[in-house]
């Protein structure tokens, strides 16, 4: 099984320093773990809900390791990324496999491990009759904290998420993104090594998904916190993102580092006001990978080879009106469509 | 600690001097410290401390309530002498029974505070990911309801057994009187408010909505109770059929009492059953520990 071990490593190097010495324990285990066990291992993790027709497969014999630094988990809605949280966390037990989280068996120390990691849900979760700052302090204490320390450890992440004076009033008043950050919020107030971020920039408009997005950038490179973010948007994830897991149907796709992952995602989409299928057989005549997407489009894998040239002929030939040609937007659903043969190599050998 | 401070970035109120995030290198007390606080947290949610004015009307009032009789009693006994002991109609033998309605409208207003917000609101994903285990959630919330329950309920016994003793014509006498009263009221009182408040917990859990959970609680008690009493009192049931006396949650507190005092039970469901007062204690210890059982049950497989 292929996890493109190279690119984890280059990831694992990047990271920040662990602390100063005086952290004891803490520090040591960071080292220990950017050292030689990986942060997240899964070996043949399977989930299967019960259900009639033999239930649902949320994971499929996923076999992965996850180094320390910022790491995007990608798929569809329904890929399984929500259950492969779960599972690290030792929410729930998987029906096959086996996982690790800090070097801890899932399985066996769920409770070191959530002590350890803090989880981001995708859902709201938030009581509306709470301050943020109340929430907060009482959800840091059931994380171990000592009632002073939880008391100004929410005072700064609060700071940190960029809730100030809104964190006296009640979260019932609060808009989308001030939920968000009440939630990421309460995922660090414990201080953990490792951040599970479940879909953070659900329903917040451009100027809230770009301040989240900078949050956990800031947080996964200044702070020395290891993060798994999970979207099914590609476009995220490359912007936070020094390394890719994607899945699918529960199963490995891809695990490489973001430079490897977008790099190869060279598909072009050409738009015509009319005859996308003649510009595709020509395309496909002249040895692209082409094929219609809609009335009106073509998409054709640019690799290495550029069809510029024979855009511009089959159009001026036929009489097309060409309207544009623009470079695929990374969504997760077109990296998976668009090439096959390449992309799924490694999720298929597992 | 070394961050680097820097400006916050977009703020609505202009540059705040953000000292950023910082590590935390302190103590961690783990579960046992998140389980003791749950329980503490909860403790004072049930009477509405910190939660504002109108969240402690309900446990405030019921708990002045169920004090009143007591203070009434000992005035009685105070004014009247010792020798309106049979006078008086509320004693620690009967007090319990006395106030039962309270007993159940304080489960009725508090079970669901307790459990129903954190499921409606998915606040259980917060805590389930956190050092708390599930079982650990939901022996604190127990915890906390009876705990409650208990103080609501030895507060007016206290001030009962201190009439005893200072309403006597000598402290010896007076002490005579109340010490022996002292365990069977520490024990009937705790199983009462563990089976009182299990049934409540028990059925908030799998209603989460609070208006029907509440409505659920007091048809439980008040409705249960009403219609066991009438099919044992009318009903003239034979041998295996007038055990379901033993559904009457007031009947095993009657019994409860009955069997810790000694002395005959108000109740008319455990009289005319003909069923040892014992045998609804022990009912009353089965129930407060089944439902215990069920809460953790739930709280381990419910969906979170």
């Amino acid at each position: 099984m292929t996890t493109g071990g190279g690119g984890v490593g280059a990831v694992g190097q990047r990271r920040a320093p662990p602390r100063d010495a005086a952290a004891g324990p803490a520090a040591a285990s960071r080292h220990r773990y950017t050292a030689r066990v990986p942060l997240i291992a899964t070996e043949n993790l399977t989930k299967r809900y019960p259900g009639p027709g033999g239930g649902v497969l949320a994971l499929d014999a996923l076999t992965v390791d996850i180094e320390p630094g910022i790491v995007g988990l990608v798929g569809a809605n329904g890929a399984g990324k929500s259950t492969f949280l779960r599972i690290l966390l030792g929410l729930l037990a998987p029906t096959g496999g086996r996982a690790s989280v800090l070097g801890l068996d899932t399985a066996t120390h769920g409770g070191r491990i959530r002590e350890r990691v803090g989880y981001m849900p995708e859902h709201d979760v938030l009581p509306p009759d709470l301050t943020a700052t109340d929430l907060v302090a009482h959800l840091a204490e059931m994380s171990g904290l000592p009632r002073t320390a939880a008391r100004e450890r929410t005072a700064d992440v609060l700071r940190h998420v960029g809730l100030f004076e809104e964190r006296y009033r009640p979260i019932g008043g609060y808009s989308t993104g001030m939920r968000q950050r009440v939630k990421l919020a309460q995922a660090l107030v414990h201080d953990p090594w490792l951040l599970l971020l479940d879909e953070p920039t659900n329903g917040l408009d451009p100027a809230g998904r770009d301040e989240m997005l900078d949050l956990i950038r800031r947080t996964g490179t200044e702070f020395g916190i290891a993060v798994l973010v999970c979207s099914h948007l590609l476009g995220e994830i490359e912007r936070v993102c020094d390394h890719v897991v994607a899945i699918d149907g529960g199963r490995l796709l891809r695990s490489a580092s973001l430079a490897s992952f977008t790099g190869r995602t060279g598909t072009l989409i050409v738009e015509v006001d009319e005859g996308a299928e003649d510009l595709a057989a020509d395309l496909v005549a002249a040895g692209f990978r082409a094929r219609v997407d809609g009335p009106r489009r073509v998409l054709v894998v640019a690799g290495d080879l550029r069809p510029y040239d024979v855009i511009r002929d089959a159009t001026a030939t036929r009489g097309l009106a060409l309207i544009r040609i623009e470079a695929a937007r990374h969504r997760v659903e077109d990296l998976f469509r668009d090439d096959p043969d390449d992309e799924g190599a490694d999720g298929n050998a597992a | 600690m070394a961050t680097p401070p820097d400006l916050v970035a977009g703020s609505a109120t202009g540059s705040i001097f953000d000292l950023g995030y910082r590590g935390y290198d302190g103590p961690r007390l783990g579960r046992r410290h998140a389980i003791s606080t749950l329980f503490t947290q909860s403790l004072k949610w049930t009477f509405g401390i910190g939660r504002g004015g109108r969240a402690k009307i309900a446990p405030f009032a019921l708990a002045g309530l169920t004090l009143l009789p007591a203070i009434l009693a000992v005035g009685i006994r105070a004014l009247a002498g010792q020798a309106t002991e049979r006078v008086t109609p509320i004693t620690p033998q009967n007090y319990l029974t006395f106030v039962q309605t309270f007993i159940a409208f304080f489960v009725t207003a508090q079970a669901p505070e307790l459990l129903g917000r954190d499921q409606r609101h998915h606040v259980l994903t917060l805590y389930f990911s956190r050092a708390l285990e599930r079982t650990d959630y939901a022996l604190a919330k127990y915890a906390a309801l009876v705990s409650a329950l208990a103080i609501v309920l030895f507060v007016p016994q206290l001030v009962l057994l201190l009439g005893i003793v200072f309403a006597s014509i000598d402290l010896g006498a007076g002490l005579g009187e109340a010490l022996p009263l002292v365990v069977p009221i520490l024990v009937s009182t705790v199983v009462a408010a563990a089976f009182f408040s299990g049934v409540g917990l028990v059925i908030a859990a799998f209603v989460p909505r609070r208006a029907f959970s509440a409505g659920a609680i007091v048809a439980t008690f008040l409705v249960l109770s009403g219609v066991v009493q009438v099919l044992v009192v009318q009903g003239r049931l034979r041998d295996p059929f007038r055990y379901i006396a033993l559904l009457d949650p007031y009947a095993l507190l009657d019994g409860l009492a009955t069997s810790l005092f000694g002395g005959v039970g108000r109740n008319v469901t455990v009289t005319r059953s003909g069923i040892d007062p014992v045998i609804f204690a022990a009912g009353a210890c089965v129930v407060a520990l089944v439902t215990l059982v069920v809460l953790v049950v739930r709280y381990r497989r419910i969906e979170a």
